[in-house]
């Protein structure tokens, strides 16, 4: 079964050079979801499907990696992706609050996304920085000892950042 | 073995010795201590998820887990301490946090490895009050089988089904996707799952997530009972157990579970063709033909019309024509040779599969071929035109065992790329027919590279080179090259050093039958007074008969009208005969045809021993309550001292049998010897045929489910059958057919209309066909085993 590709050109390319760092193909995957959803915002089963070909590796491996890390997103998400950590230690310095809290501030559920297509709220497990609980991390920048106080600036400063 | 190193150690209070290397959870096993496992698999690498086997090592801070643990000098191990036992109910509790109460609707219950676990281990009472995980209905059942049932809430995450899969099946079809109380078994996008060696994750999972959907229903585990038998499906004849309910009916096929290395899993047909034997198409009364009247009779009536029929086919000797297929067994087979040659005096005794080079592969490999150790212990294995899982998917077992789990460096060669080819590190193009010039150009390269060679070939070259005990598997389509393939091989085997070649027939006791029936031009061990002049090949005798120097035919085995090659021509041919006798364990036109139809046992109820490819003697007790009758080899016995042979008992045929099998053996090891020196291989080059300008070579073979026309007669593996033309998809490109369209191929003068998926899987100028998806008139012009044809490809306009 070949399917249509969903990639561009560069897309292609920037896998099969990474596929060709790693001595093993499958290395390759984790940086290769990445680049992937860097472009297409998410993971798409076709997409998943092409990472495999390129890397001659199953599907069900792509689909594996992919489903196990809250990192990857499977369906489309806004321009920030809010990850609120509930695991022990935040969620006995607040966390599971700060993401009620969100959720009442920005009108969305856990794991939807905001009308104007801005904000994905997600609750994840460990980020692995339970000295600076609570975290937050925002895209690829994580924000520590964060209060609800502090939540509201970024929101808003990530607002008007995201008008200019 | 004797070199292994052993070492000392206490289980419980109990000395005991194990070799090095051994993990605790086997030494305890050796020892008839039970150590609870889940994820652990006696021929699965070692995991170490689910921690059940928990033991307590003095000396260490920890408890560790017994599945992966070596045995080590001096070790003193507990395996029941209240540590122990402490851990390994906290242990049973989380797992049944999460696990539904569903045991009384459940298939697994009563052969459940969890609900043992938990009876031994748990705590009788829930201390848990939260929701348990209950996957919506898209994810908690899931359709990804027609055959298997998937029920994901009772999933405990041991991931034995995943590595199977991998490791076993060589798949990849499934895994466990997300995580933590969200994780569970499933396909890529719940693409439907299409194994040949379907139904193995289903027997290692120690719960009812993946079960056999079957059976689903139908009956508890404790009303069956299981009898060990031998499939004859394919010629890996495994051996199997098949369970009967409380009525004698068969509702299951398992591989039996002892600690042998052939006998933990099973193929899709040895699995699921249970009930192709069961359906309206069984033979089960027999039907005698006189003035034009047809009688019926019980089978266990069927030795007076039998003797009858004998001996009318017994007063003109010479013109008596006697058929077998590969779905008897060794002691059937000898009596048949027997009874042809010595009551009915003819010289006409005809294999229904013919392999032309089946007879001298077994004059020069019986005994000594690759056997599942070899392949297992290889670290080189080259597949000369071999579809394993196509044609014999356990001896494809094997070798997806040596290379996922022992390392064992894989090459393919031939005209389609088969699911071992993923797993290979080369897969060289070779056309179809030409297996022999593939093997003569790699003897010439271990001695000269040539220039002009491909990189594919020039790797398998190389690793022929390097390696340091190489197994060669090839198919049957080299098998039916002929003679001149097997000299070729057996010159390139004796080039390398500690290599051993194992060549894979179609058909069941392939092997067993040739040996002790033989054919007519083959009559080795059966003394020098017997005629050697007989016909061998099935075309021989539709002459015979159509010249009419033949007047009679018996025909014994199973299925017999699929081996008969275009059956229009013999059922022509049939109507000049005086006496057709037929032996089946199916209803066909043929058995219709019969002047006397005798109801035989099915691939599974017969009694006796089989040969396998890989050179094992498997034993058949036909002990199967609810077998139609008695076993053909009694039937037999009794006919022949009726016709005035002496009484014989069945237990000194069967060691008949196995001398004559020795001394087939001894015969084929001085053949060796003899030969030592000499280099027989033929250096002429066939070039494989050639297909014509227009024209493909129409590769035909068994899909996935077949047996003859099994898939036809079961429910079960009906659901897989794919009526489809594989072709190259540059070949489609150029010939502008796309994926899915309709196209005539045109083989001789006859059109079949077929859907054609491309793929590039296929060599350039080759098509598969499956040959079980075609009806019996469509598949007249089929031309023999292993044979490819030649057809033209005509494009049907509108798709």
């Amino acid at each position: 079964m070949k399917s249509k590709t969903v990639f561009s050109e560069k897309l292609r390319a920037d896998i099969l050079q990474l596929k060709a760092m790693y001595p093993i193909a499958q290395s390759a995957l984790i940086p290769a979801l990445h680049r992937v959803q860097e472009e297409k915002g998410h993971l798409e089963p076709n997409s998943m499907l092409e990472v495999a070909q390129l890397l001659g590796i199953p599907p069900i491996e792509v689909m594996k990696t992919g489903t196990f890390y809250t990192m990857f997103h499977h369906k489309p998400v806004g321009k920030y992706r809010v990850q609120v950590c509930v695991n022990l230690t935040c969620s006995m310095l607040g966390g599971r609050h700060l993401l009620s809290h969100l959720e009442e501030k920005l009108g969305i559920k856990d794991g939807e996304t905001t009308s104007d297509g801005l904000f994905t709220l997600i609750g994840v497990q460990c980020l692995g920085a339970c000295h600076e609980a609570p975290v937050v991390q925002i895209n690829n920048d994580y924000h520590s000892l964060v209060s609800e106080k502090k939540l509201d600036t970024l929101l808003s400063s990530l607002r008007s950042g995201a008008k200019r | 073995m004797a070199d292994i190193a052993k070492v000392r150690l206490t289980i419980d209070g109990i000395s005991t010795e194990a070799e090095k290397g051994v993990l605790l959870v086997e030494a305890a096993r050796r020892i008839g201590i039970k150590i609870p496992v889940f994820c652990s698999h006696s021929k699965l690498l070692p995991l170490g998820a689910c921690r059940i086997c928990l033991v307590e090592i003095e000396k260490a801070p920890k408890l560790v887990t017994a599945c992966t643990t070596p045995v080590g000098e001096g070790m003193v191990v507990f395996t029941r301490s209240a540590r122990v036992v402490k851990a390994r109910q906290g242990i049973v509790e989380f797992l049944l946090a999460n696990h539904p109460l569903d045991c009384p609707i459940c298939d697994q219950g009563g052969e459940c490895e969890l609900q043992d676990v938990c009876f031994e281990f748990g705590r009788g009472k829930s201390r848990f009050e939260d929701i348990k995980r209950n996957f919506d209905n898209k994810y908690g059942r899931i359709k990804l089988s027609p055959v298997l049932s998937w029920v994901n809430n009772r999933c405990i995450h041991c991931e034995r089904c995943t590595r199977v899969c991998h490791q076993v099946v060589g798949e990849d079809h499934i895994g466990m996707l997300n995580r933590g109380d969200k994780a569970m078994i499933s396909t890529f996008q719940f693409t439907q799952m299409t194994c040949e060696l379907c139904g193995n994750c289903a027997e290692v999972c120690p719960t009812g997530t993946i079960t056999n959907g079957t059976v689903k229903y139908k009956d508890r585990v404790w009303n069956l009972t299981p009898n060990p038998s031998v499939c004859l499906l394919c010629s890996s004849s495994c051996a199997t157990r098949v369970w009967t309910d409380l009525k004698g009916k068969v509702t299951r096929v398992t591989a039996p579970k002892d600690e042998q290395d052939c006998c933990d899993f099973l193929c899709a047909k040895g699995r699921f063709s249970f009930d192709a034997d069961q359906g309206e198409q069984r033979l089960r009364e027999g039907t005698k033909i006189t003035s034009e009247v047809a009688e019926t009779f019980q089978q266990s009536e069927s030795l007076q019309p039998t003797v009858q029929a004998f001996k009318a086919l017994a007063k003109d000797s010479g013109s008596t024509a006697v058929i077998y297929n590969s779905r008897i067994a060794n002691e059937e087979a000898y009596l048949v040779g027997r009874i042809a040659r010595t009551v009915l005096k003819t010289p006409h005794v005809v294999p229904l599969e013919n392999h032309e080079g089946l007879t001298s592969y077994l004059d020069r490999f019986s005994g000594r071929q690759s056997t599942s150790k070899d392949i297992l212990s290889a670290d080189l294995i080259l597949l000369v035109d071999a579809p394993l899982a196509r044609e014999t998917p356990m001896i494809g077992y094997f070798v997806t065992r040596a290379v996922r789990q022992k390392g064992a460096a894989l090459y393919t060669v031939g005209p389609e790329k088969t699911r071992h080819s993923s797993m290979g590190l080369a897969h060289h193009w070779n056309a179809p027919g030409a297996s022999k010039d593939f093997v003569l150009s790699l003897i010439e390269a271990l001695q000269s590279r040539k220039s002009d060679a491909s990189a594919e070939f020039n790797k398998i070259v190389d690793a022929v080179q390097g390696s340091r005990q190489m197994v060669i598997i090839a198919g049957s389509r080299p098998l039916a090259e002929g003679p001149a393939f097997i000299r070729a091989i057996e010159s390139l085997s004796s080039k390398v050093a500690n290599s051993k070649v194992l060549m894979v027939p179609e058909g069941g006791n392939t092997l067993g039958a040739m040996l002790m029936a033989g054919s007519g031009m083959r009559v080795p061990g059966w003394g020098s007074n017997v005629s050697q002049n007989g016909c061998s090949v099935q075309e021989d005798v539709l002459g015979a008969i159509e010249k009419g120097s033949i007047k009679n035919v018996l025909l014994i085995g199973e299925d017999l009208q699929e081996g008969l090659i275009n059956w229009p021509r013999w059922k022509t041919a049939f109507a000049k005969l005086a006496n057709l006798v037929v032996f089946d364990a199916f209803r066909s036109e043929l058995t219709s045809l019969a002047t006397l139809a005798v109801p035989v046992r099915s691939f599974h109820e017969f009694e006796g021993s089989v040969l396998s490819a890989l050179g094992e003697w498997k034993i058949a007790r036909g002990s199967i309550p609810g077998a139609v009758g008695q076993s053909m080899s009694r039937l037999l016995l009794k006919l022949e001292s009726e016709l005035g042979g002496a009484e014989q008992s069945f237990a000194s045929v069967t060691s008949e049998v196995k001398k004559l099998y020795q001394w087939h053996v001894s015969r084929a090891t001085e053949a060796v010897e003899d030969k030592k020196s000499a280099d027989s291989a033929g250096k002429d080059k066939s070039t494989g045929g050639n297909p014509g300008k227009d024209g493909v070579f129409l590769l035909i073979g068994n899909d996935l489910y077949h047996s003859g026309a099994m898939t036809l007669r079961g429910a079960h593996l009906g659901q897989f059958l794919n009526r489809s033309l594989l072709m190259n998809s540059a070949d489609a490109e150029k010939m502008k057919i796309s994926n899915d369209a309709r196209v005539q191929l045109k083989i001789g003068s006859d059109k079949v209309s077929v859907a054609v998926r491309t793929t590039d899987d296929i060599m350039s100028g080759c098509c598969f066909l499956a040959l079980n998806s075609l009806s019996p008139d469509e598949r007249r012009w089929f031309g023999g085993i292993g044979k490819p044809l030649t057809a033209v490809i005509i494009s049907g306009g509108a798709a």
